[in-house]
């Protein structure tokens, strides 16, 4: 898929678990761990408002759209 | 979306579909064992040739109608145990049970026109037979049903 989730890069400059997250989040570690390695379809504005609530940052740093030769 | 809402609805899909499992096992047992009591003698058999193909022709759609509950049975039981509806497995289960249901309507019609040589007769029987709508209808639940399993996916997909 082009578009490409950079929630390790963001967790990493922030200085946050998985863990952490997953608490402040309210997303099971399995399923952030999915978010990490991009293996969902879609995500939802809600669980998106609460990790850029918990990170501190925009949906654009964590979400990256990366063209592809078709 | 308001989960309480989804969780009593979930709720009330395990508990529906525990009872109708139970009942349609239950249903399908008896079924079985009215067919297995005749063959044993127990019930007058037909001696009259026309009795004798009705007999036919209700003993096929018994048997088809037993397989039909038994996997109604199946379905619901699983319902139960997941509390969702839409999977690829329970949608394949309606599947059959529409084919089954066509077919209820036109074997026994056809075996029956066949040893009695008259396909009118045949043709009239399938014609009014409740069966070939409802395996119809089933047909299409089982294509909604297909749908929903595609929905289920991409809902469990989304975070």
């Amino acid at each position: 898929m082009a578009i490409i989730l950079r929630l390790d890069r963001v967790m990493a400059d922030r200085k946050m678990s998985l863990n952490e997250l997953s608490e402040k989040v309210g997303v099971s570690n399995v399923n952030l761990s999915k978010l990490k390695t991009g293996k969902v379809s879609a995500i939802r504005f809600s669980t998106l408002n609460a990790i850029c609530l918990a990170l501190h940052c925009q949906p654009g740093d964590i979400l990256e759209f990366v063209e592809e030769a078709e | 979306m308001d989960q309480k809402k989804i969780q009593s609805i979930i709720q009330k899909i395990r508990t529906s579909s525990l009872v109708m499992g139970i009942f349609c096992l239950l249903s399908s047992v008896l079924q079985a064992a009215i067919m297995l009591q005749r063959p044993l003698g127990l019930s007058t058999p037909a001696t009259d040739r026309t009795l004798q193909l009705a007999y036919l022709q209700h003993e096929i759609a018994a048997g088809l109608s037993m397989l039909i509950l038994l996997l109604t049975g199946i379905l619901c039981l699983r319902m139960s145990r997941s509390g969702r509806p839409f999977s690829v497995k329970k949608s394949t289960i309606v599947f059959v049970i529409a084919i089954l249901t066509i077919l209820k309507a036109i074997i026994p019609s056809v075996v029956t026109a066949m040893l009695a040589g008259k396909w009118y007769v045949s043709l009239l029987s399938m014609s009014a037979s409740s069966s070939l709508s409802e395996g119809l209808i089933f047909l299409f639940a089982a294509l909604i049903m297909h749908y929903g399993t595609m929905l289920q996916q991409e809902s469990d997909e989304t975070l």
